[in-house]
């Protein structure tokens, strides 16, 4: 008997190399038969030969939206099946970026607008150039003008009224404005010359010199991005104190965490006010790099402003930069940078500050694509209901973006049929610790009892010898030592693991903070109930005290560490 | 609390067992319109509940009967049900016949920290004897977030005016303390806002109790353990329900459980809830009953520590269906019905699977549409041309 075919593709024209979606296929008539879960590369085909009936067909995106569909599949016959976005088109944006989905018209759309950003810079400064040669006119002239009259009053005394007459006549005309009435002389009466008619009205030549360095301080502005803004008062250094403590501190655990805690738990909603974080505009965020750090990055489409005069090395503070929004609507920012792959330290951004409140994103700088190359970090302001701005950060990886989605909103199954379908085959070349920890986060929370573990296990144990200074790397080995090894050997490896990966600093995903708590949570002395009921806590380390803290900042819905602070 | 007084049903069988824990809070006498003795200052906005406890009584009920809960591999071992009502009354089964144990009316106890505490413990231990056991954990009442950590408030929320967080459970705490099970599969439904508490940041690491503290000795269940929590509400937000009445998510759960969440993908002709298809089906219900209730913010349920744990069989499963009119401005003066019967838009509509066609009535012009209704639901779509 032949059998049919069922090709399963994906349409979004926003999506097209956005890795794969999780799918099931399950036959539903004449008789139901077995569930048989696949993945669908997006602007591929997954082909599956089944018999003659009817098909349901699921697919499952990131962002939680279902695709579902039933078909008639009638033997040696193929049948396509198409699953469409029902979505608006606004709604996958949002979902591109909250969920990590990528689309390569965004990259030809920043082409677009890089090229239009270094017009406009060239622009910028042909009219800067041309207002100085305006202003150098303008000097020139006012000057000879302004002395025009002194020498006219000179000539009053040579007899030769004639001569006298159109010499002040033609003065007169050179310097008066074009457009302003003059009074015309007349050599035939006495008192022929009106009162100060010789000279142009007063106000003109006063006006030159201001004028002149009005036109000169425009001309400096416009050749510079961010000029006006510059001018307008950048903070002054000192401000920047506490922020660039608090960065130091989250770069270099545990001195770090310790002292965050207080920072975090006292401060941070006076510090924010303090710092030059209060005086970012709508459109603008703050990017930060702590000391140790070597980073180099840019922006895509608008050029950034960085005040390294002033700012380098300030308080541990290698640079900071004002980042300006890329794309932008009513609602939404979409920030949009690349960092290289191989700097070391941390690279921070936080947000414009609302009634003392701001997110502090620890950004993905170390992501590489599989073919080793950078990636474009994303970073999208949203306003709350409250009109609070609120990050949202992702990785423009085409390839990962899903499992990312997936890992988000929780949807571990599906995020486990995609990397078992599409990525284990080439999960010991991954080449940065955080796409491999994005991975071993979605198969440890998918695992069930009973799973056979081996292959990521392994996989697993590969990746920390790989990583060594990965945080999240750790916490996913003593977490797979707790759960897979024997308690004699397990338990104190676990613990040493939890401690080490706390000294590499901050996880980069929320989920590494909140298994990084609860393996510490593990190995504290087990609270005692007292005999009122309540629980007495015992004593507690500075690790687990710092990231318990931490914790409590965290924001759960963001796939990458993100703190609220001053909340 | 004397021994076992939340103990509403006990069947000591051989074999696994399923073994439930639900708490409904609705009588807060420490925070606004409660009869305490003092009202703190905490509270945040948060008062008196009516719908926690008729979802817990609903969700009871559910577990109960002999058309709810249906587990052939672990069937109901142990149910505890603690409520904090104003008025405290019996529990009734779905077919109304009061809840006997030992011959005498149920009376669950409140669900205050100290009766919570033996509770817990007691529902652990039931856990902690075949590791093929599971465990199903619900809970109904005010909760809030901060960052990482939820709290679910308890009903003597504020006896200790400096230090009201005592006596709220904290739940990734009590989750991760879990652990120390034995049964390897926990299912965790939390009904409950998840808003944001400065007073709750404010403790720190010292706000809410774990009840099961998590410590070393979870690691001795040297194994991966699928323990599912199912959130009424996104963080940040609020959940809802009508007065008096189950709440939105208990509606949705229990309707998604008479079949919405079935799946038959193990076997051609066994339906089984699992928890992955289970969120799939709350999801589909919470939105049409949020959209129905024209919420200024619908409510998403959300999930979290998801795996797939078989929960439920259903031996015929009730399809809900949903039927989409449009243009949107003429559907409200339609008239629906289902197969000739009146469909009411107004609630959840439930079919048994199979060949179902809806019709809407504009002014006399009936615009039709019929389809096949298979598990998780059915969309009809009908024009208004």
């Amino acid at each position: 008997m032949t059998r049919g075919l069922l090709r399963i593709s994906i349409a979004s024209a926003a999506d097209k190399g956005a890795g794969a979606f999780a799918a099931r296929v399950q036959r539903i008539a004449p008789e139901w038969g077995p569930a048989h879960n696949t993945s669908v590369p997006v602007g591929g085909v997954t082909e599956l030969p089944c018999e003659r009936g009817t098909y349901r067909v699921a697919v499952y995106a990131p962002r939680g939206e279902t695709f579902e569909t039933e078909i008639e599949v009638e033997e040696g016959q193929s049948v396509n099946v198409v699953a469409a976005s029902v979505r608006p088109a606004r709604e996958w944006l949002y979902w591109q970026t909250t969920a990590a989905n990528t689309d390569q018209e965004c990259d030809k759309d920043i082409q677009r607008r890089r090229r239009r950003a270094r017009l406009q810079t060239l622009a910028r400064i042909t009219l800067g150039v041309g207002l100085c040669l305006v202003a150098a006119l303008a000097i020139v002239s006012f000057s000879f003008f302004a002395a025009a009259p002194q020498r006219s009053i000179a000539v009053q005394e040579i007899p030769d009224v004639a001569w006298e007459y159109e010499y002040r006549e033609t003065a007169l005309e050179r310097a008066w404005p074009r457009g302003v009435e003059r009074p015309e002389l007349n050599p035939g009466i006495p008192e022929w010359e009106p009162k100060g008619i010789d000279a142009p009205p007063a106000a003109l030549p006063n006006a030159g010199p201001a004028l002149v360095l009005f036109t000169a301080v425009l001309a400096l502005a416009f050749m510079t991005t961010g000029g006006f803004r510059r001018l307008a008062g950048w903070p002054d250094r000192d401000a920047y104190f506490t922020l660039s403590s608090l960065l130091d501190d989250l770069a270099r655990a545990p001195i770090a965490f310790r002292k965050l805690g207080s920072d975090l738990a006292l401060g941070m909603r006076a510090s924010i006010t303090r710092t030059p974080l209060s005086g970012l505009k709508p459109g603008q965020i703050l990017l930060a790099s702590t000391s140790g750090s070597d980073h180099l990055w840019r922006t895509l489409g608008t050029a950034y402003s960085r005040p390294e005069a002033l700012f380098a090395g300030a308080h541990g503070l290698d640079d900071v930069a004002i980042l300006e929004a890329t794309r932008k609507d009513a609602q939404r920012r979409m920030f949009e940078l690349r960092v290289d792959a191989s700097r070391s330290g941390n690279l921070f951004c936080i947000s414009r500050p609302q009634n003392g409140r701001a997110d502090l994103v620890l950004l993905p700088t170390m992501w590489r694509m599989r073919d080793g190359n950078e990636t474009t970090v994303e970073v999208m302001e949203s306003l709350n209901e409250f009109g609070q701005p609120e990050l949202s950060t992702t990785v423009r990886d085409a390839q990962f973006s899903p499992v990312l989605g997936y890992l988000v909103r929780g949807q571990l199954t599906e995020a486990r049929i995609v990397i078992e379908d599409q990525m284990k085959p080439v999960a010991h070349e991954i080449n940065n610790p955080l796409s491999a920890a994005a991975i071993g986060y979605c198969l440890m929370g998918s695992a069930r009892p009973g799973d056979d573990i081996r292959w990521w296990r392994a996989w697993l144990e590969h990746m920390h010898l790989k990583f060594p200074a990965s945080p999240d790397i750790g916490i996913l080995e003593a977490w797979a030592c707790l759960l897979t090894e024997d308690r004699s050997t397990g338990l104190p490896r676990a613990q040493a693991l939890f401690e080490a990966a706390f000294d590499r600093g901050l996880p980069a995903y929320t989920e590494g903070v909140r298994r990084l708590r609860n393996g510490l949570t593990i190995f504290a002395p087990t609270p005692t109930r007292g005999a009122d009921g309540v629980l007495q806590q015992g004593e507690r380390g500075p690790a687990l005290t710092a990231i318990d803290t931490l914790s409590r900042y965290c924001v759960p819905q963001q796939v990458f560490t993100t703190l609220r602070l001053g909340q | 609390m004397a021994a076992d007084e939340s103990l509403a049903f006990i069947d000591a069988g051989v074999g696994p067992r399923t073994h439930a824990l639900v708490l409904g809070v609705g009588d807060y006498p420490f925070l606004k319109g409660g009869a305490g003795a003092h009202t703190i200052d905490a509270s945040e906005g948060m008062g008196q509940l009516t719908t926690s406890p008729a979802s817990a009584r609903a969700f009871v009920r559910w577990l109960i009967d002999p058309n709810g809960y249906s587990n052939p591999t672990r069937p109901l071992g142990s149910l505890r049900v603690l409520l904090s009502e104003r008025a405290t009354s019996s529990m009734f089964d779905a077919a109304g016949n009061e809840l006997l144990v030992n011959g005498q009316p149920f009376r669950p106890p409140r669900a205050d920290l100290a009766p919570v505490v033996q509770a817990t413990e007691e529902w652990l231990a039931a856990l902690s004897t075949n590791p093929d056991d599971l465990g199903i954990y619900f809970f109904a009442g005010h909760g809030v977030v901060s960052g990482l950590d939820q709290a679910l408030l308890l009903s003597d929320f504020g006896v200790h005016k400096s230090a009201p967080y005592r006596n709220a459970i904290r739940f990734d705490g009590f989750h991760l303390g879990m652990g120390k099970a034995l049964a390897r599969e926990q299912c965790y439904f939390i009904d409950a806002c998840r808003s944001y508490s400065k007073h709750f940041a404010a403790t720190h690491a010292f706000g809410g109790d774990p009840i099961i503290a998590p410590g070393p000795a979870l690691a001795d269940q040297a194994t991966a353990r699928a323990a599912p929590a199912f959130h009424a509400t996104l963080l940040g937000a609020k959940a809802y329900g009508p007065s008096g009445r189950p709440s939105f998510f208990t509606e949705a759960l229990l309707d998604a459980l008479k079949g919405s969440c079935s799946d038959n993908a193990n076997h051609p002709n066994i339906w089984q809830a699992e928890t992955n298809s289970l969120n799939r089906g709350i999801s589909f219900l919470i939105g049409e009953i949020t959209r129905r209730h024209e919420l200024q913010h619908l409510q998403i349920n959300s999930a979290s520590s998801m795996s797939s744990v078989l929960l439920h069989q259903i031996a015929d499963p009730l399809v809900p269906i949903a039927v989409d009119c449009t243009p949107t401005e003429r559907a409200k003066a339609v008239t629906l019905d289902l197969d000739g019967a009146p469909l009411d838009p107004q609630r959840n509509t439930l079919v048994p699977m199979g060949r179902r066609r809806v019709t809407a009535n504009l002014k006399g012009g009936l615009f039709s549409c019929e389809r096949d209704v298979r598990p998780p639901y059915a969309r009809f779509p009908i024009e208004l041309k």
